[in-house]
């Protein structure tokens, strides 16, 4: 593990299939997680992207499990962004 | 502080007041604490004791009573096997924010490696998940042991 780590530990009265469905369902994060939609087809390498109210704020890549918030030169973001918009319509989900 | 020391916080809907009543109260305790009976006047220099089925388990004494915002004892776990270790501190700090409360455990002063570190980082999540649910619902949870996937996984 990457260290530092942050290890969270908790219990929550519930199935595993409900509790899978709260972290990967974006209709459901969206109403814990402070209006954030959780966004990915979920296979192994896809990209997760983070949504609050419609507008891609983070770009999470499984490798190594640290995320990336687009940021930097204008042009460069531009680009990022349309990859990950490009990303986003070939997994067929709607983006902004 | 000192290290190694173990720090869990969460969000619970309720008030300050119910969640100091929760840690104090022995009545209460045994609902949610996995039977574990909190027994103290809670003053400041105060011994306190947690007892399960009459049976004490962890001796303390108080060391900071602020109601309803700050609670500190020492922790000796009554087993011959943590004997040798020094005394452990436990520190609760309840903060109102807005409808909920956020509540910050931290135990420290605690040997690195030994047995009371092993044991209160598996420990304090339950307590503290089913602190939670008891304030929130009225119930608390039932936690099975890990099931052997569970354990080679963690191994993992």
């Amino acid at each position: 593990m990457l260290k530092p780590a942050f290890h969270y530990v908790s219990y929550v009265e519930t199935t595993l299939a409900e509790l899978w469905e709260a972290l990967t369902n974006s209709a459901f994060t969206t109403r814990y997680w402070r209006d954030t939609s959780v966004i990915s087809d979920w296979k192994v390498g896809s990209h997760v992207s983070l949504a609050i109210n419609g507008l891609v704020r983070w770009h999470l890549q499984r490798m190594a499990g640290n995320f990336v918030e687009p940021q930097g030169p204008a042009s460069r973001e531009d680009r990022r962004r349309k990859r990950m918009l490009a990303a986003l319509k070939k997994m067929g989900i709607a983006t902004p | 502080m000192s290290k190694p020391e173990f720090v869990y916080t969460t969000y619970i809907e309720t008030s300050a007041e119910k969640l100091w009543h929760a840690l104090t109260d022995g009545d209460f305790t045994e609902r949610y604490w996995f039977g574990h009976r909190a027994a103290s006047d809670w003053k400041v220099g105060s011994l306190f004791r947690f007892a399960k089925q009459g049976k004490p388990t962890i001796e303390g004494k108080v060391l900071e009573s602020d109601p309803p915002r700050r609670l500190a004892y020492t922790w000796d776990p009554c087993s011959t096997d943590a004997e040798r270790e020094r005394t452990s501190r436990v520190t609760f700090d309840i903060e109102p924010r807005g409808k909920v409360v956020k509540l910050t455990v931290t135990h420290d002063n605690l040997d690195e490696g030994g047995k009371t570190f092993r044991d209160i980082s598996g420990g304090w999540p339950m307590v503290l998940a089913s602190l939670k649910s008891i304030l929130e619902t009225g119930r608390v949870l039932t936690i099975d042991p890990p099931s052997n996937v569970a354990k080679e996984r963690s191994r993992a």
